[in-house]
């Protein structure tokens, strides 16, 4: 039976027309770049390490399609969220009903499928982890600040220890029951109600929780777009008054005659000003300080080990703090080039080589000062916990590295959107991993990683250097595209 | 469509501007870009005079905002050289470029900032800059000086855009569609600073515009851009006075053409043999079976851009 059927709207499934706008809507976002990755991604990257060791790859491949299909789910989730307009609630016929039946089926299908694939390999309580899974998935979509919970995963070993023994018993014994069929089929239908009061039939409150729905989503689309300035956030608010003090105090310089190249810097807005970079450490180191005191004063450092475990995963934090900020200054180049030309054409701008020289420092200074202040902070945070040296090295040798992507010829960049835009963490994660991984597994020493790092980034960092200075003038970015 | 090049302009009728005479402020010879191998400009050539006021004209996507990026350095063309003030573009140093003021399309700029932090932000790079004027139109075109730029509306973001731009008293004024997002009086505002600019101190102008009769208010010099080079340029009045749109058969047509010398600027077939042809002075003496009519500037711009 073909998806036409399935959805036509005056089929036997015109109640799954919501799923049809929901698939849609995502293969329409998708370009022939995108639909490239991912057949490399879920398909090469498997093939290519079955080719090397069979096992290796399967394991990929499962691991992918689970990812792809948490993907899948998120997407369709948010999908349906968004048809769940306050308006086309109350004039629609029926649309809530079949916004629910949708979300509900499918999160019991994919549960559902997820316990017989688990059966058939032997692994009984698969489907309740997929079915707690895909909840948890679910209220991130609809709540996106419920994702800050996923920074307590790290702690959930200590967590479990800290329990007395009989509570250990208990929490066993209870996944024990909810994993049987019975067990299983209460938390589906559960989850189910819980998920299909995620769908509201319109009126005032509705209007509210959307509107304020729609305005979380697009400050997260504009923070990854470089337009963050604009978002209600706090954080929008910080990076204004950490940007416009340096404003203030670059034009004072230029006042005294002391012009530097900060002041054409400036012209990029605040989303990529090291102001802006470094309020994340700022805000990442603070985070980190209130657990390690929360779990001081909890009296859990005897564990110290298993604390400094959990928190290695701060360097995640710092990863994506970093990351982040490379994605802006890639965003703030496309966006910003109307700004970049009325700049170039102002007299005392450098131009040419010169002004590709000047531009490359600019940037590299404006990553490395917060990586510095970020590794400084969080190696006097951690490093006495124990258990965390490895995750700082690794993560901050493998961050080194990202900084290579801002010595580039600019005048052919393009804005890359959607999940394209997160590619960059891909390759740097994983260096991140596989240093750390080296480093556990005691395939290298902290200083044999070191001297490996300084041989690969260094002439790494030459050759870009030499890019980005024979390039013609960095801006206005993209003008050859 | 027939063309008028600047190599062209001598001919016999010819309406647009002599490329001989005083130095240029802006001079583009063979420029030629392209997107995705797609043609913008073909090897066009535009002389600016000093002081010399220009509207140009053309449909949507033919490029002029390409050809006024370019003509600053702000698009790398594939081919041709540009000259501002008689400085390459590429090598131009920092007083000739305190001589150039451009308003872009997109007016919403530095939208993080507030108008006084805009203004202040420019007034440190440039040697000379007139604040008073600049406080003096802000007054008056109600632009708010500490309200966040992203918050002001379109036209008053658009206003503050040319308030940046005048403020450095520049010779040269690049504006590219400047009145958009302008109701008619903001617009009928706008065009009187230019007209002052112009008087005042003999500043170049060339801004693009769909809106016609600004352009009849103000612009001394129309250029019509298409198929990637400049399809005419002459003085607006000129224009008018002196351009017709002859119909009739073909042959017939051509044969008055020749006769009279004339070069046509533009030729459309029409059903049945007939043809409509723009061409100047087109009504002298006209043999019977032909037919001359005058045009409105919105038939020329139809013509001469189709």
């Amino acid at each position: 039976m073909s998806a036409a059927a399935l959805t036509n709207p005056g089929g036997a499934f015109a109640g799954l027309s919501p799923l049809r706008a929901a698939l849609q809507s995502l293969a329409n976002s998708q370009t022939c770049v995108s639909w490239g990755f991912w057949a490399l991604l879920f398909v090469g990257v498997p093939a290519a390490s079955a080719l090397i060791k069979p096992k290796l790859g399967l394991l990929l491949l499962a691991a992918f399609v689970v990812i792809a299909l948490i993907g899948l789910w998120g997407a369709l989730v948010s999908s349906l969220l968004n048809q769940n307009h306050p308006t086309l609630a109350r004039l629609v016929p029926g649309q809530p009903r079949r916004l629910r039946l949708v979300l509900v089926l499918s999160y019991l299908a994919l549960s559902v499928a997820s316990e017989l694939l688990g059966r058939a390999f032997d692994e009984p309580r698969i489907g309740l982890y997929a079915a707690a899974t895909l909840a948890y998935f679910a209220t991130g979509v609809r709540w996106p600040l419920t994702w800050v919970t996923t920074a307590l995963f790290g702690f959930g070993p200590l967590l479990v220890r800290k329990l007395p023994l009989d509570g250990r018993m208990l929490v066993g014994e209870l996944l024990l029951a909810a994993a049987s069929p019975l067990g299983l089929a209460c938390v589906l239908a559960a989850a189910s109600v819980y998920l299909a009061g995620f769908v509201r039939d319109g009126g005032g409150a509705h209007g509210a929780a959307y509107e304020r729905l729609q305005k979380r989503r697009r400050a997260l689309k504009a923070s990854v777009a470089g337009e963050a300035v604009q978002s209600p956030w706090f954080l929008g608010t910080l990076s204004l008054r950490g940007y416009g003090r340096s404003f203030e105090r670059t034009l004072a310089r230029a006042a005294a005659g002391r012009a530097g190249f900060d002041r054409v810097m400036l012209a990029l807005g605040p989303q990529s000003h090291p102001a802006t970079m470094l309020q994340g450490v700022v805000v990442l180191t603070l985070l980190v300080a209130v657990g390690v005191i929360g779990l001081w004063l909890a009296g859990s450092f005897q564990h110290s080990a298993q604390v400094g475990e959990g928190f290695a995963n701060a360097m995640f934090g710092l990863l994506g703090v970093m990351l982040s900020a490379l994605q802006q200054v890639h965003a703030s180049m496309v966006r910003r080039r109307p700004e970049q030309g009325l700049v170039s054409l102002l007299p005392g701008v450098p131009r040419g080589r010169e002004f590709n020289r000047r531009f490359a420092l600019a940037l590299l200074r404006d990553y490395l000062t917060p990586w510095a202040l970020g590794m400084a902070a969080l190696s006097l945070l951690l490093v006495p916990l124990g258990g965390t040296r490895h995750a700082l090295v690794a993560f901050g040798v493998a961050l080194l590295g990202g900084g290579l992507v801002l010595w580039r010829d600019w005048t052919g960049v393009a804005l890359i959107k959607g999940w394209l835009a997160v590619l960059i963490y891909v390759p740097i994660a994983s260096a991140a991993v596989a240093a750390r991984w080296a480093l556990d597994a005691r395939r290298l020493d902290t200083s044999e990683l070191l001297l490996v790092a300084a041989l690969v980034l260094v002439p790494l960092y030459a050759w870009r250097w030499r890019v980005a200075l024979r390039a013609p003038m960095a801006w206005p970015a993209g003008r050859r595209g | 469509m027939t063309t008028l090049t600047l190599s062209q302009h001598a001919a016999p009728g010819g309406l647009a501007l002599d490329g001989s005479g005083p130095a240029a402020s802006v001079e583009l010879r063979g420029l030629s870009l392209a997107y995705a191998g797609r043609p913008v400009l073909d090897g066009l050539d535009w002389r600016l005079l000093p002081g010399q006021v220009v509207g140009l004209l053309g449909r949507n996507g033919v490029g002029k905002t390409t050809l006024l990026e370019a003509l600053l350095g702000l698009r790398d063309a594939r081919a041709g050289s540009a000259t501002l003030f008689g400085q390459p573009l590429a090598t131009l140093d920092d007083a000739t470029r305190a001589r150039i003021g451009f308003v872009p399309q997109q007016s919403q700029l530095f939208d993080w900032l507030t108008p006084r932090q805009l203004l202040a932000y420019f007034r440190s790079f440039y040697p000379k800059w007139n604040g008073p004027k600049a406080e003096a139109l802000l007054a008056r075109w109600e632009i708010p000086q500490d309200q966040q730029i992203a918050k002001l509306s379109g036209g008053q973001q658009q206003r503050l855009s040319i308030v940046r731009a005048l403020a450095p008293e520049p010779d040269l004024l690049v504006l590219d569609e400047p009145v958009s997002s302008l109701d008619p009086i903001g617009r009928r505002d706008f065009l009187r600073e230019l007209v002052e600019q112009v008087l005042d101190r003999g500043t170049t102008v060339v801004f693009s515009t769909h809106i016609l009769s600004d352009l009849e208010r103000v612009a001394f010099n129309v250029a019509f851009l298409a198929h990637g080079k400049i399809a005419v340029q002459a003085p607006l009045a000129e224009l008018m006075d002196d351009c017709r749109r002859l119909t009739g058969p073909a042959s017939r047509v051509d044969a008055h053409l020749r006769a009279q010398g004339l070069t046509p600027l533009s030729r459309r077939e029409l059903d049945a043999g007939q043809v409509a042809v723009l061409a100047a002075h087109a009504d002298a003496t006209l043999p019977e079976g032909l037919h001359a009519e005058r045009l409105s500037l919105e038939d020329l711009f139809a013509e001469l851009t189709q």
